[in-house]
């Protein structure tokens, strides 16, 4: 692009320098006015009037395949941002669903185990571990989903954002210490009912509009193979472009 | 029943683990693609639940080589993500030869359920 530019620049200046030297040469009088082409007269304002259309032909075209290849570019790059905006929000989706499904299962195993640690007094000691663990995962699961919403907030829509912080209250509030000082888990059903039905919400809202596996594939933007892409993309639209002005000027003679 | 989890989220294989072997199953898990197509090729696992969102090595690349060694049909696994995966996608890899699919978030009666149906 830089040797491109100053290739350019030289030109001109050559082509600038040339006309200049024409143009001083010149010799118009009565007899010879400035654009008449007559048997001894000088042409050098014919030439001066051709070299800088020559200028302006050659700027023009020059300035145009930029802002040409600059839109490509922006366009290239709207591209790249759409793609990471849906990545981002399939991550997000994702990782709130997962986090349910650990949410569900801990919960599930909590109910299991509170009966068990009621009525087996053998193993109190090792059923307790077991369910201060889940609700040590719960706890843990519920900071992690407060940490996608917080990051991914702008990818969400504000009504999801809305139902897990409210999910995210309600599995707090939900933490009840009876008289052992043992944490209890209420309203599991309530719980379970809210993340299904914003799981519901979830595929109303952001439906699976392109197919999952394509934004699987992990390429970095600075990879060789997409600047190769990237370049190839733009030298295809370039010719595509030339390639149609010459058939429209072609057509219209 | 022997079980073989391929999921990178740790907490779920964990549970899991904890859920299906104290229930009379077998279960274990790898955490990739690539550890999970090992086990394949050299263990017969009654289900294999996999999942498709995986760093690196994904479900579907897990499926598109077994595809390739003809081993996705000798298998009965069971795409177990939380991945938006469209119906037909979907469609398609269930014509592949993989079993069903179950997404993400299920309780884990549901879940248990679901593997008492297959085991009959």
């Amino acid at each position: 692009m830089i040797v491109l530019s100053i290739a350019m620049v030289f030109l001109v200046q050559s082509l600038y320098f040339a006309s200049q030297a024409l143009a001083t040469s010149s010799n118009a009088n009565n007899d010879c006015p400035i654009f008449s082409i007559k048997y001894g007269c000088d042409l050098s304002a014919w030439s001066h009037l051709i070299i800088d259309g020559l200028i302006a032909a050659f700027l023009g075209v020059f300035f145009h395949h930029l802002a040409h290849k600059q839109s490509l570019k922006l366009k290239i790059i709207v591209e790249e941002h759409d793609a990471m905006r849906k990545r981002r929000k399939e991550f997000a989706i994702q990782s709130l669903k997962n986090h349910f499904t650990t949410l569900l299962f801990s919960m599930s195993l909590v109910n299991r185990l509170e009966p068990m640690y009621a009525s087996d007094t053998k193993n109190r000691d090792n059923i307790k571990d077991q369910i201060n663990r889940n609700y040590e995962i719960i706890s843990r699961v519920v900071n992690d989903i407060k940490n996608v919403m917080f990051f991914l907030n702008d990818v969400l829509e504000p009504q999801i954002i809305t139902d897990v912080n409210q999910l995210c209250q309600t599995i707090n509030q939900g933490y009840v210490k009876d008289e052992n000082k043992q944490s209890k888990l209420t309203d599991y059903t309530e719980t379970k009912n809210k993340i299904n039905s914003l799981c519901r919400t979830f595929d109303e809202v952001h439906p699976a509009i392109v197919p999952i596996q394509g934004l699987f594939k992990r390429t970095s933007p600075d990879s060789p193979s997409n600047t190769r892409s990237l370049k190839k993309l733009i030298y295809q639209e370039i010719v595509l472009y030339y390639r149609h002005i010459f058939k429209r000027v072609y057509s219209s003679k | 029943m022997k079980i073989l989890g391929i999921d990178d989220n740790t907490d779920i294989n964990e549970l899991l683990d904890t859920v299906l072997n104290g229930s009379g199953h077998e279960f274990i898990y790898v955490k990739n693609g690539t550890e999970g197509l090992k086990f394949i090729r050299e263990k017969k696992f009654d289900i294999v639940l996999l999942d498709l969102a995986m760093p690196e090595f994904s479900g579907f690349d897990v499926i598109n080589s077994l595809l390739k060694e003809g081993l996705l049909t000798k298998q009965k696994i069971i795409l177990f993500t939380a991945s938006s995966v469209l119906d037909s996608e979907i469609e398609e890899l269930i014509k592949k030869g993989v079993h069903s699919c179950i997404r993400k978030p299920v309780d884990l009666d549901f879940l248990l359920e679901k593997l008492e149906q297959l085991q009959v």
